[in-house]
């Protein structure tokens, strides 16, 4: 009888974290969809009609929607999200389209074809439920964390997602960049001399292909680019060369690289900020990069 | 228990099996013939025999490619150019830890503490139990060898106590450890790219880090040692709650700071060969424990800064005494000012812990106290900084409740308490946890 209490304690504690990680989970989930956080919008919503959808890395974040929309007149929507790359791009992009009007214009950042491109399987975990693409890309890709997500509800949520989630307010298009870089990182790019930038891989390649053919499937014309670097980020000739081998595979890539030569235009090594954003929404349009979306809005409004 | 140790040390690295079986059998040869003779060279002889064998394994993992480039490094200052040969030398996970543990052994029974283990299985037993092996505590042979020779039955009582050890273990480390971690390496990645704001939260950070990795192992490695029927005492009793340096080293690391003590501070002199001695004994134990971390300067440096923080609080006793005797100041008002004080001078020492070199730790250092752009606007990403501060806030509280509530003894005996707490500790694990990053931290001392 002197052990009944130490067994009791851990099967109920057992029954008791169970029980509770069901609750937590469907509470997490009620929270998540119900906010405006730019994934949640499109897994909540059904009928979403958007002109403009931009994709990419932290990179793509760096357009402002609402400044777009402003100058634009095309309703705009920013998918993109810190460190996630192409196969999350696609993934997210297939499971918009099953619900919503497919958009006039996509626009890809290319930085999402580069470097690590499974970050995003550490993150899509919190699709489990809403996407039966995501959850079957989990499962083959990242094992571990698909067998966690099912032992626990509360797991799934494990990430910013729910966090930015709750922080997004009336709508996370607002979230933007914001500052701008200081004299240290200015003269740590500078001082280095030797970046690389290496040969798109075959998976990105291969992944960039996919979604334009589905792009394509549903009559959405696709843009790639190339955003600001900092001045003197690449020494000259690095990124011709990475665009070439990539429009082999994407045809034109808007190169948009050597735009700036103003430093207080960027928020850090890697980012340009708000203004930087103004900036270039403004020379796009110049170089007729919404052609022809752009136009036709003009021409619909009588301009 | 002997060969589930071996395989799963030899998991890692077979070869390196070798290196513990060498230590277990010089040791307890050593051991078995101290106690066969009453001469002191004899004894001495032994002695010296296990210290070498011991400490020569580990100097030469360990220390070899530190001391040739610090001598060629030392010969330059002189013009000469020596171009010594360096080694491509794997560390033995868990070296320092099981050396260490059978120095104990051989130097216990020298001082005629403790009777030599008669079961070479058994000894073998106690210099390879799996759940300290990697990374401690060190325990010593007069704790763990009574308990190899009693019979051990399953208890569910030490079951639920390891239980708890374990979750808490895993939580300090999965939870809070490896989330801080990210922040942490970001900015200790590139120092000179952030401002002060972000240096001081990400050393913060570091602290909580290293405590919940630490701490995280060895609690997980003492629950595991509970279910099996071994007590291995504490290793770790809420340092940052120390209200001086000599607090936090009865807190921190406790198995290798008591080991220092008994077998290097005292044996030095302790504190009874006058003041100026104290000091030295404390100085080069420090330094000693600082080297024992790693092979390279900033861990010395670390170490000594220890030292001087622990001599300064020597000297700084009998002014202190004065003041109080004057001005009278409650104990609530002193532990108030001292416990962040202490903590912030050890958040200084690990500044030189964890930077890549000893150039990076003092630009960290001379950021940090020149308040260079101290903002909230050049924080770290900001979600970053809130997971973090939630799980360290957490950590306090229930350290705090610990300290003054005797919370984790008292728990197994209040069931809604106990299911409560774990199931909340689960979930924060699941929630925050960063369940794919990196190895503990001490597997590399």
């Amino acid at each position: 009888m002197k052990n009944t209490r130490p067994v009791l304690s851990l099967l109920v504690l057992l029954l008791f974290f169970f029980i509770g990680d069901r609750m937590i989970g469907y509470v997490f989930n009620y929270l998540f969809m119900r906010s405006n956080f730019r994934y949640a919008t499109i897994y909540k919503s059904e009928g979403l009609n958007y002109d403009v959808l931009i994709f990419g890395n932290s990179r793509g974040r760096s357009y402002y929607a609402p400044y777009m929309e402003e100058k634009l007149g095309l309703t705009c929507y920013n998918l993109s999200y810190n460190r996630l790359r192409i196969p999350f791009i696609n993934l997210v992009f297939n499971d918009y389209l099953e619900k919503n009007v497919p958009p006039k214009l996509i626009i890809v950042e290319i930085h999402s074809l580069m470097g690590y491109l499974d970050g995003h399987l550490s993150v899509i975990k919190i699709f489990y439920d809403m996407s039966e693409r995501m959850r079957k890309h989990l499962a083959t890709y990242n094992h571990k964390e698909w067998q966690l997500s099912r032992l626990s509800r509360v797991y799934r949520y494990n990430g910013e997602f729910l966090i930015r989630a709750l922080l997004s307010g009336k709508s996370d298009q607002y979230w933007m960049i914001q500052g701008k870089a200081s004299q240290a990182v200015i003269e740590s790019v500078l001082s280095k001399k030797d970046r690389k930038l290496n040969p798109p891989s075959g998976r990105a390649l291969q992944e960039a292909k996919a979604f334009m053919e589905t792009a394509n499937a549903y009559g959405c014309e696709v843009r790639f680019v190339y955003n600001p670097n900092m001045p003197g980020f690449y020494q000259e000739g690095i990124v011709d060369k990475y665009i070439a081998s990539l429009q082999k595979t994407t045809g034109k890539v808007w190169d948009y690289s050597d735009l700036f030569q103003d430093f207080t235009l960027f928020r850090d090594d890697l980012h340009i900020n708000i203004e930087g954003c103004y900036e270039l929404i403004d020379q796009q349009i110049a170089d007729g990069f919404y052609f022809p979306f752009f136009e036709q809005r003009e021409e619909q409004n009588g301009e | 228990m002997l060969v589930s140790s071996y395989v799963f040390y030899g998991w890692w690295d077979w070869r390196f099996l070798s290196l513990i079986a060498i230590s277990t059998l010089v040791d307890y040869w050593a051991g078995r013939n101290m106690a066969r003779t009453d001469e002191v060279r004899k004894r001495k002889l032994l002695l010296l025999l296990s210290l070498t064998l011991n400490l020569g394994l580990l100097g030469f993992f360990k220390y070899f490619n530190f001391f040739i480039e610090s001598t060629a490094e030392f010969l330059t200052l002189f013009g000469m150019r020596a171009n010594l040969p360096t080694l491509r030398i794997i560390l033995p996970v868990g070296i320092s830890f099981y050396t260490f543990q059978t120095l104990s052994y051989t130097i216990d029974i020298y001082r005629h503490q403790l009777e030599p283990e008669k079961s070479l299985l058994r000894f073998a037993v106690f210099v390879a139990f799996f759940p300290q092996l990697v990374a401690g505590p060190i325990v010593r042979a007069r704790l763990l060898l009574p308990q190899l020779r009693v019979d051990n039955h399953f208890d569910w009582n030490r079951l639920q106590q390891g239980v708890t050890l374990v979750i808490w273990g895993y939580f300090l480390k999965v939870g809070l450890a490896d989330s801080v971690a990210v922040l942490v390496d970001a900015v200790y990645g590139q120092p000179r790219l952030f401002f002060s704001s972000a240096l001081i939260t990400g050393t913060v950070f570091y602290a909580f880090q290293i405590y919940g990795d630490f701490c995280g192992y060895s609690s997980i490695a003492i629950g595991i040692a509970r279910m099996l029927g071994f007590d291995f005492g504490i290793n770790f009793n809420k340092p940052y709650f120390a209200v001086s340096f000599s607090d936090f080293w009865k807190r921190w690391h406790i198995s290798l700071s008591s080991w220092l003590r008994d077998y290097l501070y005292i044996p030095l002199g302790g504190n009874r060969s006058g003041k100026w001695k104290t000091y030295r004994n404390l100085m080069l134990t420090m330094l000693l424990g600082g080297l024992w971390h790693g092979a390279a300067m900033r861990f010395i440096i670390w170490g000594g800064l220890h030292g001087i923080f622990l001599v300064v609080q020597r000297l700084s006793q009998k002014p202190s005494q004065w003041l109080y005797e004057r001005v009278f100041i409650p104990k609530i008002i002193r532990k108030a000012i001292a416990i962040p004080l202490v903590f912030a001078l050890v958040c200084i020492t690990w500044i030189f812990f964890r930077a890549g070199n000893l150039s990076e730790a003092m630009l960290i250092l001379r950021k940090v106290f020149r308040l260079n752009e101290f903002s909230l606007l050049t924080l770290p990403p900001k979600i970053d900084v809130l997971k973090g501060s939630l799980l360290i806030a957490f950590v306090i509280v229930v350290d705090w409740l610990d300290e003054h509530y005797d919370f984790f003894s008292r728990l197994p005996s209040k069931p809604w308490l106990y299911v409560s707490f774990l199931s909340l500790v689960l979930w924060l694990t699941f929630f925050f946890g960063n369940f794919f990053a990196n190895a503990f931290i001490y597997f590399v001392f």
